[in-house]
């Protein structure tokens, strides 16, 4: 009996220790695997960029595997001392920050009337608001050029900017009023006693609450105003008020094959900003995305 | 419910109307204009001394700038108190005005190229119709048709042939530029002589005789280096040897006629290139690269001067390098290649549009008389780019005292943009014989011409690049075609 | 007291300027002022240009005068424009293939990224750093990459592995292979649908997981049962958004930015052609013709909306969860 007891007691101790052997030796080889994998999808993904960068240090007509034949410091001096980049460069910046601050307060704004409070017709226009997402870019850019042009406003930064003044984008409206109404209103309604009217409650209470969407918000605003294209192309026509992405555009337009590295030192310092941006958002952006898919 | 939505939809449509409304009440009507858009007073004396700003317009791509600068100092020395006020634009000439148009910003004069302007004609009101103009100067004895050329003042011209809009600034014939360095590199190669085969008014199969000696030297034979850009694209390339061949691409019905044998001829005469390899198909993205100092020939109007700047920029940092002194060691031009019965050459026309609303319409003439004179068309050279005159007595180059586009260039072939151009002939006539316009969409109207010519351009790019049968190209031409002139 | 309360109260319910009355009227106030920016931003921005071009859509505005009121537009669209057929096909295709591929590529890509190993959040940005590269850039990028003669990088590097230098993919420069091209130019910016994948991954209580696998789930189930459920509001609302978007793509004008044969942003022989860029060309290409673009562009409003009212309709499969 005492031996069938030891026995017993020292099988299951063996058995422990190959079972953890395999199974550490298991996930060594699913880590193994796991790296492999994630690096071949990152080489894949990054090699265009890579590209980019070593194609903006070379000369014009030389294949890449020429690299070390041709490098040059060249296009880099082009794009800062060429006045083409600077200016466009300047104008996309004035768009961007105008926007990066105005879109977030203005939906907030707004989003702050359908989350918190009540009156006939709210959730009409609502509704009405979010079709407006379906009403395609194409459509609106019509009369809107039409109509700029009679108001002169073309050539400038004001159809870049003012539109968003009104509001702020529906989907940002949207996410707002999700995170709002998600809340609790004890703060609220403790400001509300207090004697603070709406405009204060939206200022002093909601609003220092919402910092994550309000991040979110203002992030999109960058990244979204920053590569804009089709807009700058329609309004903006004359030389000295092109965008970043419009000036690349045109010197994109007509030109040899060959002829095109300057543009890819523009591209990499066109990427640069926003990835700064994305480094420095990454949680929020990750965070911001659910708010919004809560109710779908 | 259904009173708060028809309360919400009354606001909207108030606000809406609103905006049409205040859309519309921009127009205002000019009352120095006529009902045709047209200055009511013809004036073509101007006093010297008049103060006024006069805003130009120039398209934002090689010279144009150092050439309208030029011009406007030019004129300062006349009016002296004139202002110029120079305005950049970078689009389509017809895109760009347009907008310029719409938002009430339009400069009194514009640089444009003939098709824009066509396009532009559309408008009432936007272009200054020159023509009274020039009738009143030829009245007074100031002014004399026959002292340009023809053909040129005809492409600033409605349908080639009507009010003049355009004013032309000089002559931008189709020429060949040739590489001679890398000529010469395939004569040491082979011992064979190719330049001496290269003269003006060479015939294509002259033309063809030279490329494939051409083709013998070891940079050529292999596949992945082109002799030719030939600007297939262009109408100003394919229009003449469609004439040459007689194709007619509309009967004087209006009809379509472009199916024939002439056409068959003229499209394999393009794909003949392609497949002999004298030149990149239109569709690989590749190109002989001449401005890169890789190809031998090019066919394009540019000035000499221009294309020796661009040959100087690509052998800049190598063996090759040269300057302008020495520059007819490696460059030289010489005129299309022409078919032997029926020899056409064509051009493109650049020039300057004034607007019809312009506060000071007559000043506007006045400029375009200066831009017609000796002194302007010097000005146009002095600045660095020698286009050819527009004015007949102005073609000997190598009065380079007088005639300032050759100052500098007389060891270059300059005579291959006025070879049979209105030269000046025995009988005190002058030859015309080589030109030609592309002016075929007349039958159709002007507002046309655009979208007719990119039909053909395609038409002859996608037969040339050798994928596509006869019959699929000419279908596709008629539909285009068929859809271009039923646009509203 | 009371009986002030009580006038308060009896007072006259229905007079216009009783505190009441007053009281609602300042609340309603309230709530439309902030909403106020909003309202008359849809209405400028969005229904005026809306209704504006389907009025224009019947007639011939060219920019500067309007001559006549017809259904001709419509007539040309359907009947006269040899493109137009070859446009909605492109589009369609593009639309329909590439949203969908996105959001499988992305739940695997977000599968990788959130393998439990060390260094992971480095891989998810440089996993996301494709989408962050602006849209030109990327056009002009790709067309060098996936270029369709010997300078294109893909080609480069085939020729410099042994393939002979004659051949050359084509890509963008035939009209078989452009779409194709075009999609998997579409692969390197999954990292957006990845992140929402992880925000729906986030979304999902391990716990449910935990159950499972007590339950005896494999991976696979794990999948069908719990994953792909609890994700349908985030795949829904992206899938609307999506085909809405790619609906209006305008890449390929930056590809084929001269036109190599038609129309600028067409692509060979038309293959890229999308609705969005043949409104743009219309209108914007030279010979102003807003009426016609105004036609196409509301036909392609139509079909969006009929296509999201069919989406919602059928969006039985949306499981919500918890209500809010």
């Amino acid at each position: 009996m005492e031996q069938n007891l030891s026995i017993a007691r020292n099988i299951p101790v063996a058995v422990n220790e190959d079972k953890m052997r395999s199974a550490r030796r298991k996930r060594t080889v699913l880590k193994i695997v796991q790296y492999v994998v994630l690096t071949l999808v990152t080489v894949f993904l990054i090699f265009p960029f890579v590209v980019m960068v070593i194609r903006s240090f070379m000369r014009d007509g030389y294949s890449l595997m020429e690299f070390s034949q041709a490098s040059t410091l060249k296009n880099w001096k082009d794009l800062f001392s060429d006045g083409a980049y600077m200016t466009p460069l300047l104008k996309t910046v004035i768009i961007v920050a105008v926007n990066v601050v105005v879109m977030p307060l203005a939906s907030s704004l707004c989003a702050y009337s359908f989350a918190r409070t009540k009156w006939k017709g709210k959730e009409l226009t609502f509704a009405l608001m979010l079709a407006t997402m379906m009403i395609p870019a194409s459509i609106v850019q019509l009369p809107l050029y039409v109509l700029f042009s009679k108001l002169g406003w073309l050539n400038s930064v004001l159809p870049l900017t003012v539109p968003n003044l009104f509001g702020g984008g529906a989907i940002n409206i949207f996410l707002f009023r999700q995170y709002i109404r998600s809340l609790p209103k004890e703060l609220e309604e403790a400001a509300k006693i207090d004697g603070a009217n709406a405009l204060r409650r939206y200022a002093r209470v909601t609003l220092p609450l919402c910092k994550p969407i309000l991040i979110f918000v203002a992030v999109n605003a960058f990244t979204a105003n920053w590569s804009d294209f089709m807009s700058p192309l329609i309004y903006m026509t004359s030389e000295d008020s092109y965008t970043l992405a419009v000036a690349i555009y045109q010197n994109t337009v007509g030109v040899r094959a060959s002829a095109i590295n300057v543009r890819m030192a523009a591209g990499v310092f066109m990427s640069v900003p926003p990835a700064i941006i994305f480094l420095l958002f990454q949680k929020n952006l990750i965070d911001g995305l659910t708010v919004g898919a809560v109710k779908g | 419910m259904l009173k708060r939505m028809s309360a919400f939809g009354a606001c909207a449509l108030l606000v809406l109307s609103v905006m049409l409304g205040f859309t519309a009440c921009f127009e205002v009507d000019n009352p120095n204009l006529d009902e045709n858009g047209q200055p009511n007073q013809i004036v073509t004396e101007v006093d010297y001394d008049i103060t006024a700003t006069l805003k130009v317009a120039y398209k934002s791509e090689n010279s144009e700038k150092a050439i309208v600068q030029s011009l406007a100092d030019g004129f300062k020395k006349i009016f002296k108190n004139v202002t110029v006020e120079l305005v950049a634009y970078n689009d389509g000439t017809a895109n760009a005005i347009t907008k310029l148009y719409n938002a009430k910003t339009m400069p009194d004069i514009f640089m444009s190229d003939s098709f824009s302007m066509l396009t532009l004609s559309a408008t009432k009101g936007l272009l200054l119709n020159f023509t009274p103009y020039i009738e009143q100067e030829i009245e007074a004895g100031n002014f004399a048709l026959e002292d340009y050329y023809d053909a040129y003042m005809r492409l600033g011209q409605i349908g080639f042939n009507g009010a003049q809009c355009m004013i032309p600034r000089s002559a931008d014939r189709v020429v060949c530029h040739i590489n001679k360095k890398l000529i010469r590199e395939v004569e040491e190669e082979t011992g064979k002589d190719i330049l001496s085969k290269i003269h003006n008014g060479w015939t294509w199969e002259e033309f063809y005789e030279v490329c494939d000696l051409l083709k013998e030297g070891s940079t050529f034979k292999k596949g992945g280096r082109f002799l030719l850009d030939g600007e297939i694209k262009w109408e100003a390339v394919w229009n003449p040897v469609f004439k040459s061949y007689g194709v007619e691409y509309f009967d004087k019905d209006g009809n379509v006629a472009i199916d024939s044998e002439a056409t068959k001829q003229a499209l394999d005469h393009f794909k003949y290139w392609v497949s002999q390899g004298y030149c990149a198909s239109p569709t690989s993205g590749m190109s002989a690269d001449f401005e890169y100092g890789k190809g031998v020939f090019y066919f394009n109007s540019m000035a000499a001067s221009q294309e020796i700047k661009t040959l100087i920029e690509a052998y800049k940092d190598t063996d090759d390098a040269f300057t302008v002194e020495n520059a007819s060691n490696t460059y030289d031009v010489v005129t299309m290649p022409v078919k032997a019965d029926n020899p056409l050459i064509g051009a493109g026309a650049a020039g300057y549009c004034g607007y019809a609303g312009s506060e000071n319409p007559a000043l506007v003439w006045q400029f375009m008389k200066y831009l017609l004179t000796k002194d302007g068309q010097n000005a146009i050279a002095d600045s660095g780019v020698n286009y050819v005159p527009v004015r007949k007595d102005m073609a000997d180059y190598t009065d380079s005292e007088n005639n300032h586009w050759g100052k500098g260039y007389e060891n270059i072939n300059l005579q291959a943009y006025v070879y049979k151009s209105g030269e000046l002939l025995e009988d005190g006539s002058y030859n015309d014989d080589w030109n030609c316009n592309t002016d075929y969409f007349n039958v159709k109207g002007s507002k046309y011409a655009v979208d007719l010519n990119a039909g053909v351009s395609t038409f002859v790019t996608s037969y040339a690049a050798g994928s596509k049968s006869y019959d699929t190209v000419l279908n596709t031409l008629k539909k285009t075609w068929d859809a271009a002139l039923k646009k509203r | 007291m009371s009986i002030i309360v009580q006038n308060e109260q009896i007072g006259k319910k229905g007079s216009l300027f009783s505190p009441r009355r007053r009281r609602a009227l300042r609340g309603w106030l309230t709530g439309f002022l902030f909403a106020l920016p909003v309202i008359l931003g849809i209405i400028i921005f969005s229904y005026y240009p809306a209704i504006q071009t389907f009025f224009w859509s019947f007639t011939d505005f060219n920019g500067m005068e309007i001559t006549e009121w017809s259904f001709y537009q419509y007539e040309y669209m359907f009947t006269i424009d040899p493109d137009i057929w070859k446009i909605f096909g492109n589009t369609l295709l593009y639309a329909f293939v590439s949203v969908p591929l996105g959001l499988v590529l992305g739940y695997f890509l977000a599968l990788a990224a959130n393998f439990k190993v060390k260094g992971v959040p480095v891989y998810r940005l440089l996993f996301y750093m494709p989408v962050i590269i602006p849209g030109i850039v990327n056009g002009i990028l790709f067309s060098t990459i996936l270029g369709g003669n010997k300078f294109g990088v893909i080609n480069e590097l085939f020729h410099a592995f042994g393939m002979s230098a004659d051949k050359n993919f084509k890509f963008f420069l035939s009209g078989n292979t452009a779409m194709a091209s075009l999609l998997f130019m579409g692969v390197w910016t999954v990292g957006g649908s990845m992140i929402i994948w992880l925000s729906a991954f986030k979304n999902i209580p391990d716990t449910l997981y935990e159950a499972a696998k007590l339950d005896g789930a494999n991976a696979w189930q794990r999948l069908i049962k719990i994953t792909l459920p609890m994700s349908t509001p985030m795949i829904f609302y992206n899938l609307i958004t999506g085909v809405i978007g790619a609906l209006q793509c305008t890449t390929p004008l930056v590809i084929d930015a001269a036109g190599i044969t038609g129309a600028p942003g067409s692509g060979f022989d038309n293959s890229l052609y999308f609705v969005a860029i043949k409104i743009y060309n219309e209108a914007f290409g030279g010979s102003a013709y807003y009426a016609y673009a105004s036609a196409i562009a509301w036909v392609l409003f139509a079909f969006i909306g009929i296509l999201t009212i069919i989406i919602f309709s059928t969006s039985k499969w949306v499981f919500y969860g918890e209500e809010d």
